[in-house]
């Protein structure tokens, strides 16, 4: 058979998203601290993608992999300490293969990683000080056993790994051990390869050089180190001390040979082996005689200088060259860092400059280099600067966003998407606002859209569209407050901003298959100047707080800022505290997971055996009706034994739809890690009940109410780290993420220890704000419950993180939506509670059938408190607020569901049908219906699959005799009966009294 | 002028095309064939509340909520009694499924391009922005539905799909 590896490459993928998904959760549990088998199960995940995506021709995803591979296998050693710097390395390594997979997967052109890949094999190993000179070349043995072929190894792939880890030369086959041919056995493998490497980073033996070595081949490494001593392994050749006028010095040895210029410059002034002018000069030599980007370009064949001539012209003033370049598509912004280095390696060194300007003989320039070193190896840190220390990466030029956007790759369609949905409901609701300027409704739409725009942009770093959506917000906050019409120049100016934000998301969407910078909207600066003048506007005092500046226009370079920049210092364990989160405390993470064999299906699929499956549901019970009619009284064996199956098949079915909030949790903490930074709140995070399975469509959409639960603990939960401390609490805060089961639902918890809600302040605000009259009573769970209310924010200041209110009011949304409710525990100074009640799926739903006008209609049975026929005295007309029922001292508004639904009903004393008391938000209403019906699991079908959405409607579902009934919405209900109250007030009470 | 060219200018099928006819009143009207999914025999349906008079409710079709629309009073005739002979075309629009009650089906039938001609300007009062055009076959004439525009946005009708 052959073997096709498109059909395997589906399965890759599949798999890869699940190993990907694996080192993630290794990684995080890294981030909690050291742990070795963590090292271990990230090194097995990527491992196994590697290696599948050899199998399946995927070359730019192994040598990710494998660089990311490389990485970790120094940490094997390590006992599982991996610092900081390359943890945040790993993790964007991580992102990049997300982003490359997802490419690949999508068939689109993949992401450039080339700056990944230099930024990970460069990566510092340890957070303590590495040895100053590292051997970088090596002379390397290969020596496959004459067995080798049969054991299954190619030495090929391994030389071509060797190359992956420096500049190779010198390969040599060694044909010594080839017999004669009459005695030459094709199945043994005679030949060796001898080869000289320089490395991009030191090297401690064969286990190094190799992500994963097979046994059968023998790997000699010997060091030639020029300077420092030799790592470990005993130097075969020791190579004579170079003069610095060699001309064909490698990179990398030039960046052992030239000390920094400065350094050395002012080292040799002190010792008076030079005049400060002749050092001067020396310096200005070293700097002018560099050659300029656009000669480094010319000269690797990116450019000819007919284009070059072009990119002149085009430049605009104070423009630098690679940014024109770039502007004009003539250069990518991924060749930038190859002619960086280019630009290096032609540049003359420092101690080259002093010997052409014959400010020093050669020897003294040896003897003094040699004195210098010895000083820089001596003085710790302050006397050497780090990029002597190391081999120094080249730092790519600096490309606002695009890392941010490299790290966030696999977010970006998510995104994109969701942002398209956000904007389009923008335009409808800014259409209802033309004609009704005040329509709050659809005010807090847009508001809402572009406040889940900014949340995500500024997780993805995208700067310019967070800023827009920013300022828009600003204004639309105006306009909520009532201090501004949205009428006029100010709606053009939303209706603009949202354009421009639709265009870049349009550009957002094309980057990863582009690549390079994203090109900002030109029309965005102006908006932004528009946006705040009609903010700070005369008629307001409230000035915008300080915004993160615009996505910088792209900086104005010279010829010196392009060069290279020393990379930063490597993290060390002095530095100020980082915030420590941990991840998952799972008792069972070590012990590994046995493989269970699974078979992946098509999600239409799936949905469709669940539809078919409770199609048959409905079937069986209408063959059970008939059956009942045309014999009655008759037992039937074979259909209490079908209604059995038919049950069975049909639980079964919907449990194939559950997934484990394992990944939904990750995320949180990926956010908790991201944000903690960010606020600089040192945050603990613990998370509990990953394994919790639910509906993957409520997994699905539980992510953004969690996203901004978390988002609210963390920024207005948690207090700043002195408050804490000074309130006696550790300055790490703590929040907990719980999911677990409880009959039927699925709960969900955040606990921050943070400063908890203050009853006081919400109720003020809220009577502020004419949420609340002044004077009214509330209980505990209403005040908290505001919180939820659109527009509604006790934060003193807005942050771009959150404070404008609408974040919780997406969570209430979600929520609701999903058919949950919220409960909210508080303790003032203790901390917070949010506790998220689910149902475990959408597709089926426990519900009340009552009956009204001959229509059956279903009540969902979370909503439902009790049902009862109130007595005569305790209904009660109320002028303004139409009919109430009063029971046991409390007063519940009498909603009508026929007069909603504008339906006919049988009932319409109150005292003679029947009331549902429903719940609502912590809100209690009693609802009358002709009759109540019974108890039923309904299948939950959609109106707007066919149809549309109805106000008042969750959907609808089928009845055992085949008759589809309406499943209400008790929310919808309720606002359409505040419609429906403000509309016919005096009818009802002329009708009533 | 000959009809063909009628129909060329109005976009109307060039080609020949199959027409699904149905009485409605006493009119006849075509539709796409290839846009009919099935004929059913009208049965009782679940009312939907606050939806547009033409929206009678919904019904199961094996499994899925069809919503149905009484064509009668979307072209704004009277009502008549819901009979046996009453009948339920399912169609396909913009991947919704849903059902149109007319008076009877009458039959298939083959109409050649140059049998179309545009819908004439009736003037003000009348819409025909429902029709694609208006088909001679000997002496009968029947008015081809837009169905999408039927039961998306009309010109002066609310659309029924959002």
């Amino acid at each position: 058979m052959k073997f096709d590896p498109n059909q395997y490459r589906e399965t890759f993928f599949a798999e890869a998203a699940e190993h990907l998904q694996a080192l993630e959760a290794a990684l995080l549990r890294l981030d909690a601290g050291s742990d070795p088998d963590a090292v271990d199960e990230a090194f097995r995940s990527a491992h196994t993608i590697k290696g599948g995506a050899d199998v399946v021709g995927l070359d730019s995803v192994a040598r990710l992999t494998h660089t990311l591979e490389t990485l970790l296998a120094r940490f094997r050693s390590a006992a599982g300490v991996v610092p900081r710097a390359a943890l945040d390395l790993l993790m964007e390594g991580r992102d990049g293969l997300v982003a490359l997979l997802d490419a690949e997967h999508a068939g689109a052109t993949p992401p450039d990683t080339s700056a990944l890949l230099a930024r990970l094999a460069a990566a510092p190993v340890q957070a303590a000080p590495v040895p100053p000179v590292p051997a970088r070349k090596y002379r390397v043995r290969i020596l496959p056993e004459p067995d080798a072929f049969k054991l299954g190894i190619d030495p090929l792939p391994l030389l071509r790994e060797v190359s992956d880890q420096g500049t190779v030369s010198n390969v040599a086959v060694d044909v010594s051990r080839l017999p004669p041919l009459e005695r030459l056995d094709p199945e043994r493998c005679y030949l060796s390869w001898s080869l000289d490497l320089e490395a991009s980073r030191a090297l401690s033996g064969g286990d190094d050089l190799f992500g994963f070595l097979p046994s059968g081949v023998t790997v000699e490494l010997t060091a030639e180190c020029p300077g420092g001593p030799p790592a470990g392994v005993p130097a075969s050749v020791p190579s004579a001390p170079r003069g610095p006028e060699l001309a064909n010095v490698s990179y990398a040895e030039r960046q052992a040979l030239a000390p920094d210029p400065v350094r050395f410059a002012a080292f040799l002034v002190r010792r008076g082996a030079i005049s400060a002018e002749a050092a001067l000069a020396a310096l200005e030599a070293h700097r002018d005689e560099r050659p300029s980007l656009a000669a480094a370009a010319v000269e690797c064949g990116l450019l000819d200088t007919r284009r070059l001539f072009e990119l002149v012209a085009a430049a605009l003033p104070g423009e630098g060259f690679a940014v024109t370049a770039v502007r004009c598509g003539a250069l990518l912004a991924a060749d930038l860092g190859a002619l960086l280095l280019h630009q290096e390696q032609r540049a003359l060194t420092f101690p080259q400059c002093l010997l052409r300007a014959g400010a020093l003989a050669p020897e003294v320039v040896d003897s003094e280099l040699a004195a210098y070193r010895e000083k820089a190896e001596r003085s710790p840190d302050p006397g050497r600067s780090y990029s002597e220390a190391l081999p120094a990466p080249v730092a790519l030029p600096a490309n606002p966003g695009a890392s941010m956007l490299e790290e966030n790759g696999a977010m970006l369609p998510e995104f994109c998407s969701e942002a398209d949905e956000h904007l389009e409901a923008v335009d409808r609701h800014l259409l209802t606002l033309d004609a009704r300027p005040t329509d709050a409704e659809a005010l807090n739409a847009v508001y809402r859209a572009f406040h889940s725009i900014k949340g995500v942009a500024s997780m993805l770093g995208l700067a310019e569209i967070q800023t827009l959506a920013h300022e828009a917000e600003n204004l639309l906050n105006l306009a909520r407050d009532g201090k501004v019409l949205l009428r006029g120049k100010p709606l053009d100016l939303v209706f603009a901003s949202n354009d421009s934000l639709k265009r870049q998301i349009a550009e957002v969407r094309r980057w990863p298959s582009v690549g390079g910078r994203l090109t900002s909207d030109a029309a965005v600066p102006a908006l932004l100047a528009d946006l705040r003048a009609a903010v700070g506007g005369p008629p307001v005092s409230r000035p915008p707080r300080a915004v993160p500046a615009p996505a910088a226009a792209p900086a104005v370079r010279d010829r010196s800022a392009l060069a290279p920049v020393p990379p930063a210092p490597p993290e060390r364990e002095a530095e100020p505290p980082a915030p420590v989160e941990h991840a998952p405390a799972r008792p069972d993470a070590h012990s590994r997971r046995a493989e269970k064999e699974t078979v992946r299906v098509d999600k239409d699929r799936l949905d469709k055996l669940v539809n078919t499956i409770g199609e048959l549901v409905i079937a069986q019970a209408m063959a059970q009706q008939e059956f009942d009619a045309h014999a009655p009284g008759v037992a039937s064996v074979a259909l209490p034994e079908l209604a059995k199956t038919s049950r069975d098949l049909q639980e079964l079915s919907l449990s194939l739809r559950m997934v484990p909030m394992q990944a939904t949790f990750q995320k949180m903490a990926r956010l908790v890690r991201d944000l903690s930074r960010k606020l600089n709140k040192p945050v603990d995070l613990e998370l509990h009940g990953e394994e919790t399975e639910l509906d993957k469509t409520v997994v699905d959409q539980l992510g953004d109410p969690l996203m901004h639960m978390v988002r609210n603990g963390l920024d207005h939960g948690l207090e700043e780290p002195a408050e804490r401390v000074a309130a006696g609490k550790p300055a790490t805060g703590r929040l907990a993420l719980r999911a677990y089961h409880q009959g039927g639902n699925i709960y969900i918890e955040l606990t921050d220890d943070g400063r908890g809600l203050d009853r006081d302040r919400i109720l003020r605000k809220a009577v502020e704000k004419g949420i609340v009259r002044e004077g009214q009573r509330l209980t505990d769970a209403e005040v908290y419950a505001l919180i939820f209310e659109p527009g509604f924010s006790t934060a003193k200041a807005v942050t771009d993180v959150s404070g404008r209110g609408v974040g919780m009011d997406v969570v209430r949304r979600n929520v609701e939506a999903l058919q949950g409710n919220i409960l909210i525990r508080t303790q003032l100074g203790k901390g917070t509670t949010f506790t998220v009640r689910l149902p475990l799926t959408l597709a089926i739903m426990d519900g009340l059938m009552v009956g009204l006008g001959g229509d059956v209609y279903v009540i969902p049975l979370l909503s439902v408190v009790e049902s009862f026929r109130p007595r005569r005295d305790e209904v009660r007309t109320a002028a303004a607020r139409g009919t109430v029922i009063s029971m046991r001292g409390e007063v519940y508004p009498l909603l009508r569901l026929h007069e909603l639904l504008g339906r006919p009903a049988e009932v319409t004393d109150p005292c003679r049908g029947l009331v549902v008391l429903v719940e609502d938000q912590g809100k209690k209403f009693a609802l009358l219906v002709d009759e109540l019906l019974g108890q039923m699991q309904a299948v939950v079908k959609s109106l707007d699959e066919n149809y549309q959405r109805i106000d008042g409607l969750a959907g609808a579902t089928i009845l055992g005799d085949g008759r589809v009934a309406m499943i209400l919405d008790i929310h919808g209900l309720t606002q359409l009966h505040t419609q429906f109250g403000g509309r016919s007030a005096p009818e009802l009470i002329g009708e009533l009294v | 002028m000959k009809p063909a060219e009628y129909g060329a200018a109005s976009g109307a099928p060039a080609h020949g095309s199959q027409y699904l006819t149905f009485q409605l009143e006493d009119e006849e009207y075509g539709l796409e064939i290839l846009r009919v999914q099935e004929i059913k025999g009208y049965s009782k349906v679940t009312p939907l509340p606050n939806t547009p008079r033409e929206v009678k409710g919904v019904m199961n079709l094996r499994g899925t909520v069809v919503p149905i629309i009484d064509l009668r009073t979307r072209f704004g005739l009277p009502e008549t009694e819901y009979t046996r002979f009453k009948v339920i075309i399912v169609v396909t629009v913009a991947s919704k499924v849903m059902g149109l009650v007319v008076d009877a089906v009458s039959d298939v039938l083959n109409v050649g391009g140059e049998e179309v001609v545009p819908a004439p300007d009736l003037g003000a009062g009348v819409d025909t922005s429902f029709l694609t055009g208006i088909a001679r076959t000997g002496n009968r004439l029947v008015s081809l539905l837009n169905i999408d525009r039927l039961v998306g946005a009309g010109k002066d009708v609310a659309p029924l799909l959002a």
